[in-house]
């Protein structure tokens, strides 16, 4: 199908998203060219203003507007407790349980030699950091359970262990609301693993 | 278990054919090269998701065309499910209209098992083949290995790139991290090693009783045969410490259960170097009968049986015992090019007839 100059570099922007094959992108493109100039205008400036706005936290690299962020100037919460995640998105899953008051660390990423991802790439020397300034208790290990993020979490607890009075991982369990019936195998040896006495 | 009916649209030389089959015998007849093969693989991927005679997907698309589809109503306990499998940029599995997040994932659903010539490699061939078959039983049998095979083998890729570079010099990497890789490899390996162990000692008892009244039939004694005893044993390359230096400098791990073997012996002499033909094809018929009895054991289900080929290498001892043994009630596919040749699977059993890539039933 023959497209104009402008339009085929629409569709190639598009296409370069994450999730989204020639098709879709084609579609996007098109809807783009159906609505009005403010409207588009709108969503090009929405864009720009992410790129200018949003930093990482200097404390725990989140991603924020304010410098630090929210979670970090917030006093209500317990500075003692740091929770370590991969990405900002863990952090939004995290806040929604409303249960952790603590605070976070993003590390960015996990190791991944296959990718090139080496400690050193990670923000873990910040978090050593952090250890050394502030006063803190525990650290929580919330790292994915796939090969990488069971490597970062390993890594991490022998690096920390001598630091910090209590290091802790995450369990893997089986999901609430869930009928055990339908649980995978998997799943479920591995919340019989990590079961506690009543 | 059984598959009750079959779609099949440009897969290797078939079209496109829709196919109903028996429960129990189905019996696959035709010419040389007319694709009776072409069919039990089309059954077989819908199992296992790979081929048993290819390791290259795209062949065994239709010359000349984008994709193959195979759709098969796969019954168990009553619960009928049906499986999709297609391949066309890159391979989709469904299951009841809903797309798998992971082809692997199929494994365990439609549990079926191969009797084909190339089986005598399990006992002649290198160690890869006769890991591939443990990594398949496994994996049918028992989710869980499945994660950790997975698991495994993605952990060792890491490891490698890890030695490659502490070889190659191309970064500084300290033990540490080569530690944190090294004991999540030990500890994913030893699952592996644990389920291996225990099936092997399983297989190796049923195998070794099989291998026995085969071989201590009337006829080949007549012949001039003997008693023989086989045992499978399993080999693993267990982990070790203090290869670390030697795998840095070849750059790559030199242990775990990616080299495994397992080791047959016939009389207590090594079958894969030693044996005749005749003992390495009873021993390798012997394992893939264990195979079935071990699946079954299991799942308490049979599963389905695959036979290509199987009676014009055999003779007529191991052949016959063969015919009796397979024949459980459970669904049997078996190709042959006369029907002379399976009088003992006629009863009740369907006859396809394959021509050029055409199935009539
Ligand atoms: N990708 C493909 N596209 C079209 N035809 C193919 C393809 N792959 C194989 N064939 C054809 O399939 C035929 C072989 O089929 P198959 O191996 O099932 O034979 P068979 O009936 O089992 O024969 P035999 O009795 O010799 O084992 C050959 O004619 C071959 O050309
Ligand atoms: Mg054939
Ligand atoms: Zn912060």
């Amino acid at each position: 199908m023959y497209l104009t100059p402008s339009m085929a570099k629409l569709v190639h922007e598009f296409n370069k998203l994450p999730g989204i094959g020639p098709k879709t992108a084609q579609r996007l493109a098109f809807h783009i060219l159906k609505i009005s100039a403010t409207e588009a205008r709108v969503l090009a400036s929405a864009i720009i203003e992410v790129k200018d706005r949003i930093t990482n936290c200097p404390i725990c690299y989140n991603i924020t507007e304010d410098s630090p962020c929210s979670i970090c100037k917030d006093t209500t919460r317990d500075h003692g407790l740091i929770c370590v995640v991969e990405q900002p998105s863990d952090i939004i899953a995290m806040e929604k349980t409303r249960v952790y008051k603590g605070d976070y660390h993003v590390l960015q990423g996990a190791i991944s030699p296959l990718d090139g991802i080496r400690p050193d790439n990670l923000r873990i020397n910040e978090l050593l950091m952090r250890i050394q300034q502030e006063k803190v208790k525990e650290i929580i290990i919330a790292t994915d359970s796939d090969v990488e993020g069971e490597a970062t979490a390993l890594y991490l607890e022998r690096l920390l262990r001598t630091m910090v009075a209590r290091v802790s991982r995450i369990a893997h369990g089986i999901p609430i609301g869930s009928n055990i019936e339908y649980t995978d195998e998997v799943t479920l040896s591995k919340a019989l693993e990590s079961r506690r006495i009543l | 278990m059984y598959l009750s009916s079959l779609q099949i649209r440009n897969f290797r030389n078939i079209k496109e054919t829709q196919l109903q089959f028996n429960t129990g015998v189905n019996i696959i007849l035709g010419q040389n090269g007319q694709g009776k093969t072409n069919l039990l693989e089309a059954i077989y991927f819908l199992g296992i998701a790979r081929s048993f005679r290819t390791s290259c997907d795209s062949a065994l698309i239709s010359r000349d065309m984008d994709g193959f589809f195979l759709s098969g109503i796969v019954v168990q306990q009553h619960i009928q499910d049906k499986i999709d499998v297609l391949l066309e940029d890159t391979k989709k599995v469904r299951i009841n209209n809903k797309f798998l997040p992971r082809i692997i994932d199929l494994i365990g659903h439609f549990q079926v098992i191969i009797f084909f010539p190339e089986d005598l490699h399990l006992v002649k061939g290198t160690p890869d083949i006769r890991r591939r078959f443990l990594d398949i039983l496994l994996s049918q049998s028992n989710p869980q290995y499945l994660h950790y095979l997975q698991r495994y083998n993605k952990i060792h890729k890491h490891c490698n790139e890890m030695l490659w570079q502490l070889k190659t010099g191309q970064q500084v990497i300290t033990m540490s991290e080569l530690d944190v890789w090294d004991i999540q490899r030990q500890e994913t390996g030893n699952q592996l090693i644990r389920a291996r162990k225990e099936a092997i000692e399983v297989l190796n008892d049923l195998a070794a009783g099989i291998h026995h009244q085969i071989a201590t039939s009337p006829t080949l004694m007549e012949d001039g045969g003997s008693s023989e005893i086989l045992k499978i044993s399993y080999k693993p390359s267990m982990f070790n410490k203090e290869k670390r230096v030697d795998e840095i400098r070849k750059g790559h791990t030199l242990n775990g259960p990616h080299l495994d073997d397992m080791v047959f012996q016939i009389n207590e002499i090594d079958a894969r170097r030693f044996s005749s033909q005749g003992q390495q094809r009873t021993a390798s018929i012997s394992l893939r009968l264990a195979e079935l009895e071990y699946l079954y054991q299991q799942t308490k289900e049979l599963p389905v049986l695959l036979l290509d080929d199987i009676c014009s290498e055999l003779d007529d001892v191991r052949r016959e015992y063969l015919m009796k043994a397979i024949n459980r009630g459970g669904q049997i596919f078996i190709t042959t090019t006369s029907l002379d040749t399976i009088k003992e699977l006629m009863d009740g059993a369907r006859v396809f007839t394959v021509r050029n890539g055409l199935i009539y039933s």
